[in-house]
């Protein structure tokens, strides 16, 4: 068989086992003929590997020949992906080859990047921490792999004992986590995936699949070219793709889903529909107090009654643009205990001043009307990131948190993580490190004004382009004597470019790694090509100058035998020196990091399964627990006793309840108006987001060619309406500018979304059009996650001054 | 050259018995099984720009209802690797 017909016969392979799946809509890994991986002759080996982007994780198979991706194919024993893949997912092994990858660490010198060895650069990493231990962060990411992120997060909080490491997860997926914490006592979403292809009615709470999640999407869709009876609801600002699927789009004006969510509420009460026994058994009620806090007050159903009296679907039209009719028809299908509901949200409904409290009523929502813990009833977050599940949630690396759903305000988890780590008592301090936003805050003051962060070392992260209000926590600094910036990427991204010391890392399958997802599941996949150049491991750097730390004596380096942190030992018990490049692959670092993480996990009921379950599977979601036979199983419905095996007793067990008594909790939280809304100097509504070619701030996707020249640079989008009354035709510059900053871009009309009359989009994909120049950075008072999806801002053509 | 795998969800009407056979008909397919709806195929390109307006050729044929992406090799699109 030569080359090309080795390249076809892997081909069919893998598209004749995806044809099965769509039309039979069950497991491709039963469909007929041969497999991608298996097809006879050629030259390329194919590995495993969950893809390098959004928080789906689909898993590829990639295609290595000669030190090099050169093919990709969607997994079809994947249970996520089933063998199909979106046009990111499919172009993900070109991300390691943009030509520019960064090969060597660079220092600063004279207001210039250039060369140094990477002894130089881990003795500047190191300088920094001794010189000002406690002004010293690290600014991470949903994108480390777990032992990444776990290492950094030890690193911190054992070593340094500062606290001062958060992630850019803290901007996207923050406000879940605290509806998860307020709702259930414990983080991440009861149901899973599964869900997707059992429920009767799916309802988007602003949130975007069909280009965000593809292949999630298209679990939806499939079922309905089966035949399948599926209602999509949109529920939505702007027309997307989503909405061309959906039989019901409801537009709302910003921030009034609160008030959506409560007119449901108001009416499953008032009608008498919701699901009483359930509620009777399972729920307490809630609300907010000032200051908020994830335990709140305790109230009476009552008094919930009357709270949720003024939503009447009347006012709930006023306050959201949403008709009563609407409002009427989505109380009666969670009236209906006939159907299965799922709700889906995203960062529409995360990034939000009032995050926490939307999450916790589309909660409320579920548990009132009982649509919860069967198949197809569940709400369900899910993440942008690959990894924000697995190493910032359940890692713990934002700054309060510690691994396995601890805090580091709780004694009892301190006291734990100190056993775990071998610490001496007290070592991890109480008070919780900076978040994201006062962390860059502080990083761009003058020390003598506040700003006691001097040195932050980023990770596998783009702040300069990602941070809301950039012109105010990200470009100070820049110009501050004192302030120290460290970006550890594989691209000159933005951040890289603005920093004082770059360090090149190895991507995606030049190392070993695990990802966890958006439906609890954990993946790892293996090293299959080496880095270019000098690039080296995002963990290896983190451990190298952690024993760099060491050698100089911080205390901090050593347990309380006096070892070092992170003592990796051999088959044989010997340590392994893994901090000298040449002998870091003598061990699997990522193997010994994660044996000692899973420890953590049994507290919380978040069980993790010994590292070589999960090079044998392509994922499985927590709790997995140890069987009798010695096998491990899997959890697909927490909290339900036909599927969790820590349920015991009743049909549902919310064994981390807030109020200790296994129950979950049901919240009012009243409609609140947005920090800044359109007035007459500002008109518009700005919202942000992401689109389908593109992931992120376009680091890697603007370097793929196919993937640019699909999408090749950000637009306002503007309904024609609003267009036309400023004069402006499509493909024309105009000005769009916030109180914050502005920037300069084209119009489309008429594109692939529409946003709704008086309000504007930007995608946040193109490093040279920073639409976060404009956003603002207020944000939940719970989660600390700022609100990228509203604020006012004014469009004007070239030339035409300001009013 | 790159190759890819593709599926084709052929439309439920007429038209999807004229795109079957235009699609047996270029010379860049080579079909495989069909499965009810669904077709696999591998297409052939002579490199990634011409593999791309494949696919929307495909997309917008009539009796064509989706195309999905299942798998693409690019090894020898550039020896040094894409720019």
């Amino acid at each position: 068989m030569d080359r090309r017909d080795f390249l076809k016969t892997t081909a069919l392979a893998a598209a004749s086992a995806a044809a099965y799946r769509l039309a039979q809509g069950g497991d491709s890994a039963a469909a007929p003929g041969t497999r991608v991986t298996d097809a006879p002759g050629g030259d390329v080996t194919w590995d495993k590997a969950p893809c390098r982007f959004c928080g789906t994780g689909c898993h590829v198979q990639v295609g290595v020949r000669g030190g090099k991706v050169v093919a990709i194919a969607g997994d079809d024993k994947a249970e996520v992906n089933k063998g199909l893949l979106c046009v990111k997912g499919y172009h993900v092994g070109l991300a390691l080859y943009g030509k520019d990858r960064l090969t060597r660490p660079l220092l600063r010198k004279n207001g210039k990047l250039e060369p140094i060895t990477w002894d130089q650069a881990l003795d500047i990493v190191a300088d920094r921490v001794m010189q000002n231990p406690a002004g010293f962060a690290i600014y991470g990411s949903g994108q480390w792999t777990i032992p990444e992120g776990y290492a950094a997060n030890k690193l911190i909080k054992a070593g340094l004992a500062n606290n001062q490491i958060d992630p850019n997860a803290r901007l996207c997926m923050a406000s879940a986590v605290t509806g998860f914490l307020s709702t259930y006592g414990v983080d991440e979403p009861a149901g899973c995936y599964d869900d997707l292809d059992a429920a009767d009615v799916i309802i988007m709470w602003g949130n975007n699949p069909a280009e965000m999640h593809p292949v999630l999407f298209s679990r939806i869709v499939d079922r309905r070219s089966r035949g399948e009876d599926v209602k999509i609801i949109d529920l939505t600002t702007r027309r997307t793709r989503t909405s061309g699927f959906s039989q019901h789009t409801l537009f709302f004006k910003p921030q009034s889903d609160l008030a959506i969510a409560n007119g449901i509420a108001h009416l499953l009460v008032e009608r008498g529909t919701f699901d009483r026994a359930f509620v009777d058994a399972y729920c307490n009620f809630r609300q907010r107090t000032e200051p908020p806090t994830l335990d709140g007050q305790a109230m009476s159903f009552e008094q919930y009654k009357a709270a949720l009296a003024d939503y009447t679907p009347e006012k709930v039209e006023e306050i959201s643009g949403v008709s009563a009719a609407d409002i009427r028809m989505l109380a009666d299908l969670f009236g209906n205990r006939d159907l299965k509901i799922t709700s889906l949200w995203c960062m529409g409904m995360n990034q939000h001043t009032r995050g926490t409290a939307i999450n916790d009523l589309v909660h409320g929502i579920h548990l009132l009307s009982g649509h919860f813990g069967r198949p197809g009833d569940a709400p369900t977050s899910l993440t942008g990131q690959p990894s924000a599940c697995g190493t910032v949630r359940e890692a713990g690396t934002l700054a309060h948190a510690l691994p396995g759903g601890f805090v580091v305000a709780k004694p009892e988890h301190r006291q734990k993580a100190e056993e775990i780590w071998n610490l001496p008592a007290g070592r991890i301090k109480d008070k919780p490190g900076y978040h994201t936003v006062e962390m860059w805050r502080r990083f761009s003051k003058p020390a003598d004004q506040g700003g006691d962060i001097d040195t932050i070392w980023v990770q596998v992260t783009n702040p300069a382009r990602s941070l809301p209000n950039i012109n105010e926590l990200f470009e100070p600094s820049r110009k501050l004597p004192g302030k120290f910036l460290i970006v550890s990427d594989v691209y000159p991204t933005a951040t890289a470019m603005a920093a004082d010391l770059v360090l090149p890392s190895a991507m995606w399958v030049e190392k070993n790694g695990m990802f966890g997802n958006s439906e609890r599941r954990t993946q790892q996949w293996f090293k299959m090509v080496p880095p270019p150049g000098e690039a080296r491991d995002d963990c290896w750097q983190t451990l190298a100058v952690a024993r760099r730390l060491y050698d100089r004596g911080l205390p901090g380096m050593k347990d309380k035998d006096g070892k070092f942190l992170f003592d990796i030992k051999d088959a044989a018990g010997k340590s392994v020196p893994f901090w000298e490049w040449p002998r870091y692959y003598d061990v699997n670092v990522d193997r010994a990091l994660f044996e000692e993480y899973r420890k953590f996990s049994r507290f919380k009921h978040k069980d993790l399964a010994p590292y070589d379950e999960y090079v044998k599977a392509r994922g499985l979601r927590w709790p997995v627990v140890e069987q009798p036979d010695g096998s491990w199983r899997e959890t697909r419905f927490r909290f339900s006793k036909h599927d969790d095996p820590y349920v015991t007793k009743g049909e549902h067990q919310f064994y981390h309840s807030v109020t200790k008594d296994d129950r979950a909790l049901i919240w009012f939280h009243p409609y609140d108006p947005p920090p800044e809304s359109p007035d007459a100097d500002y008109p518009l509504w700005l919202c942000t987001g992401r689109v389908i070619e593109h992931w992120h701030t376009g680091t890697m996707t603007m370097r793929i060619p196919q993937l640019q020249r699909a999408m090749p640079e950000a637009y306002v989008e503007m309904h024609r309406d609003d267009a036309r009354a400023l004069g402006v035709q499509d493909g024309e510059i105009v000005i769009v500018e916030s109180r914050r900053g502005s920037l300069e871009l084209p119009v489309w009309l008429d594109g692939r979304a529409e946003p709704a009359r008086g309000s504007v989009f930007v995608p946040f994909f193109d490093e040279r059009l920073a639409i976060n120049r404009a956003t603002l950075d207020a944000h939940d008072p719970l989660s600390k996650q700022p609100d990228y999806k509203k604020c006012a801002v004014r469009v004007r053509r070239r030339g035409k001054a300001a009013p | 050259m790159t190759v890819s795998g593709l599926v084709v969800t052929l439309t439920r009407d007429a038209d999807a018995r004229s795109a079957l056979a235009r699609l047996h008909a270029d010379p860049r397919l080579t079909l495989g099984e069909p499965v009810a709806d669904r077709l696999p195929l591998v297409a052939e390109a002579p490199d990634a720009r011409a593999g791309e307006a494949l696919v929307r050729e495909l997309e917008a044929t009539p009796g064509v209802a989706r195309v999905d992406v299942i798998s693409i090799d690019f090894s020898s699109e550039d020896p040094d690797g894409p720019s």
